[in-house]
Order: structure tokens, then sequence, then C-alpha cells
């Protein structure tokens, strides 16, 4: 079952989590798990009108009428979202979507690449070399 | 010795314990303390040290700026251990209260402080940023981490720079004619090894490893630690043959540590312009081939990595990268495995971006 409030407003999880866009790509990194994030086709633009205030059904409202068959993904990718911390429920009123973002839905279905490479420098003492054979995080030898 | 179980410090104690250590170092007698004062880039630091050693291992591998002024930014670290005198034992985390390093930096954050527990010595690390005042509270002379035998006093660097605007960045660099490109990806990417190629085939470098940058009017990166690391296949690659290397040292993941300056003298530089970021990867290219990469494509290589290998100042750090992801061009760099023709193709582009990006 979904976790989407679809009339509730959202916003990103911070201070855990930052974010920028970089012209349409959105780079997000959870400093509290050490894992971060790609998003690439339309996920960007839910990602920037969510943070923005807009409400999920406002997004699925103009989606609608733009980009029906995105709608279901959409869902899917804000639901990933919540679960992944990386977005919450907002106590302030969420704004309706404006018409003159429904532009943004040219792109291809919502996307996120998920990198945890760099999770375990969360958990543990931060380790700090490399195997080239082994990868990175290279574990502590025995003391 | 062990300190007792009462010294345990726990989630909730853990402020108190940091400005206690630090209130007692800055107290501390300095009759009995050796000082020296180290002209970092754009950093003037002082540091107490109760051991000789200690002190010792921090001149022969930090740089130093002498030629510049007097730098804005100041810090005074204590670098105290429990053989001096008079100097507490440094206390345990209690093991049965769990440990976050992200929880940790919120406790010492909410209290304007920073810090950095090794749990193997143990040892701590603690910095008030508004005072500039740093401790680091060791068993033994030499009880640092072991990946901070090649770069001591790393965190309180980082941590004066980042309470500056500048960054500690976990970056290779290489250059021309005084201007140059960051190197930036995961580990085993190739930076290291294409730096050392570089160097020994006309280019320049004020880092393998971590620079420090400055975003002003231009992109600026420092050198900051002098010792280079490469495994002894990286190495023999080059045609390096450890034996030229004659203060090499092993460091605690077998990798072989010297002096770049010894190695190539005019090629390791204090200062570069910065034009571009490098996004290396070890390909196996027949030719090496540099293409665009996008902005965010810079970030994911630059800003995860840069900001979760040190403590601290997380967010204004990914601002900071994602600020300089924007503000530079990007390219992905395939690499061959031929060190001289990787120099080359390198060299030529930096010498196209200096031109274009005059």
């Amino acid at each position: 079952m979904s976790a989407v409030d679809s009339s509730s407003g959202y916003t990103i999880n911070a201070p855990d989590v930052v974010a920028e866009d970089f012209n349409g790509q959105t780079v997000i990194l959870n400093l509290s798990d050490g894992r971060y994030f790609n998003l690439g086709g339309i996920a960007s633009p839910i990602w920037n009108n969510l943070i923005q205030g807009h409400t999920p059904q406002a997004i699925f409202d103009s989606l609608d009428q733009q980009r029906p068959e995105l709608r279901e993904e959409a869902a899917r990718f804000i639901d990933q979202l919540i679960d992944l911390a990386l977005i919450r429920r907002q106590t302030e009123a969420a704004v309706g979507l404006a018409a003159a973002v429904g532009d943004v839905w040219s792109g291809e279905s919502p996307q996120i690449e998920i990198f945890d490479d760099l999770a375990e420098l969360i958990f543990a003492d931060p380790i700090h070399d490399v195997d080239e054979q082994v990868g990175w995080p290279a574990p502590r030898p025995a003391q | 010795m062990i300190p007792p179980a009462s010294l345990a410090v726990t989630p909730n104690g853990l402020a108190a314990y940091a400005q206690d250590r630090l209130s007692a170092a800055h107290t501390f007698p300095r009759y009995g303390l050796i000082r020296r004062d180290f002209r970092l880039a754009r950093l003037d630091m002082t540091v107490w040290f109760t051991s000789g050693q200690l002190a010792e291992l921090c001149e022969a591998m930090l740089v130093q700026h002498g030629s510049e002024k007097s730098f804005a930014a100041a810090a005074e670290i204590f670098a105290m251990d429990a053989h001096a005198d008079g100097w507490d034992m440094p206390a345990r985390w209690d093991e049965g209260a769990g440990f976050s390093s992200r929880e940790f930096e919120r406790i010492l954050t909410a209290d304007g402080k920073r810090g950095f527990y090794h749990h193997d010595a143990p040892s701590w690390q603690f910095y008030d940023p508004s005072a500039g005042i740093g401790v680091h509270t060791l068993p033994t002379p030499l009880d640092i981490p072991p990946w901070e035998r090649g770069s001591p006093l790393r965190l309180f660097v980082h941590w004066a720079q980042a309470a500056a605007g500048n960054r500690l960045t976990h970056a290779a660099t290489l250059g021309l004619n005084g201007r140059g490109a960051l190197m930036v990806g995961a580990s085993g990417s190739g930076k290291s090894g294409t730096t050392l190629a570089g160097l020994l085939n006309g280019l320049q470098s004020v880092g393998d490893d971590y620079v420090v940058v400055e975003q002003g009017a231009n992109v600026v990166a420092n050198s900051i630690f002098r010792v280079f690391k490469q495994d002894r296949d990286g190495l023999r690659r080059v045609g390096v043959d450890t034996a030229q290397l004659s203060d090499a040292t092993l460091n605690w993941h077998g990798k072989v540590e010297f002096d770049a300056a010894k190695l190539a003298p005019q090629a390791f530089v204090d200062r570069m312009e910065i034009r571009a970021l490098l996004l290396p990867r070890i390909s196996r290219a027949r030719r090496t081939q540099i293409e665009p990469a996008t902005s965010g494509e810079a970030a994911l290589a630059l800003a995860p990595s840069a900001v979760l290998q040190l403590p601290g100042d997380s967010s204004e750090g990914f601002r900071f990268f994602t600020s300089l992801a924007k503000r530079l061009p990007a390219f992905h760099v395939q690499l061959s495995e031929d060190g001289v023709e990787i120099s080359d193709v390198i060299g030529s582009f930096l010498e196209r971006e200096a031109i274009h990006s005059r």
C-alpha cells in the first residue's frame, strides 16, 4: 500500500538530506546513511515540485493532463522517496501546482539511481585508503 | 592503561567531555610543551605538542607556504598524550550506547564543536571553530589513526579551513604553468597513478589525495601534504623503482608513501589555478580519451566522497562542492595504460583549456 498522502505537502528531510539541481539532473546526499542518489527523467521535476510545496495530487493532476501514462510511475517514485527517507510530510499548508510548470513533464519516466559505496563511512571509523582490486572502502586491518 | 569504566563517554556526556578536554588543553602549562608554527595553505596553525615525535612527523608531512604573507585564518591546536605529566588518558566511548558518526557530529555541532573519535587507540580530536582551538588527546605520542600518518592534523586543517570558507578536498591535481585540473572520483579510479605519471612527465601537481580548495574570483588548489601514495605495481608502471625513493615508507595499507617534492622537485608546486574537473577512469583504452561530462556527473563524483571523507560541516561541504561542480567545466578521462601517453594527452588538454578559458 502506498505511503503517499496525496493531499499533503512534503519537504526535503533536512538537515540529514541535501540536494542540488543541475539543469534538470538532481543529485541528493543522505548524510545520515551515506547513500547518494541521481534523479533522471521526470524524477527531477517531481522532486523540485514536491520540495517547493506542491502536493502529490497536484503533480498527478498535472500529469493526467499531459502525460497520463507516467502517473503510476510517478506515484511509485514518490513512494520510494518516502521509503528512502529523502522527503517527509510537512505541517505547513501545501500550495497548488502552478499551471506554468506543466511543461516540465517532457522527459522520460522517473528514474532514481542509488549509490551506497560510501555508506560504510557513516557507521564505522572513517576508513581512508583503497585497494584497487577490493574497491573502496577497504576494511581496516585487525589491530 | 585503560581508563576506568566511569570515564566512558556517552552521547549525553559527549559535549561536556569535548569542552573539558579543550579547556584542559588551553590551560595546560605551556612550559612543558613543544611549540611549532605551521604556515599552511591560507592558514596559520600553531601546534603545542607533548611529544617531539609527533612534532617531527607533522614537520615532515605538512607543506608550509613560507613565502605567503600572514593569513587571515588561524588555529591553535594541542596534541596531548597521556605520557605527559598531568594529561589524562583519553576516555573510551561507551560501546553499550552504540556509535553513529552522524549522531556524533550532530551532538557536537549543536554545541558549536567539531570532533572525531578513533575507537582503536582510543583517541579524540575536538575543535571549537569560533575560538579556533583544537585538542587531539592520545594515549601515546604516535597513536594517531594509521591513515593519518601521511596526513597528520588532517581533521584540524579540515575544520579550520571550513570555518574560513575553504575546503580540504579529497582530490588529485595536475597542471601546467600554474593552471590545472582537479581529478575527482572514487578511490581506485586512477587519480594517484595519473598524478604520478604526470609529475614524471612534465606536468605539475599540488597533491594526489588532499588539497585545499579556495573559491574566490578564481578557483585555486593549494598543497597541504607532501606525501604521495602508490602501490608497487603502480610505481613500476610509471618506471619508478622503489629503491629510488630513499625516504619511502609502507603505509598501513601496504602502499608506498614517498615525498613528491624529492621525486620531482620542479613539479610539486604550492598553488594552482583550477580550470576544470577531470573524472578519470581506468579503462585500459588504447588511447586516453577526454570527453565532456555534465556538471551533475561531476557533482556525483566529487561531492558525496569529499563530504563523507571528513567529519563535520557536511551540509556546507555539499554546497561548496556542488557549487564547484557548477562553476567548472567537467570531463571524463578514459585512461590508457601508458603513463607517458596519459600525460601527453592531459598536458595538451590543459594547454587548450587554459587558452580557451582565458
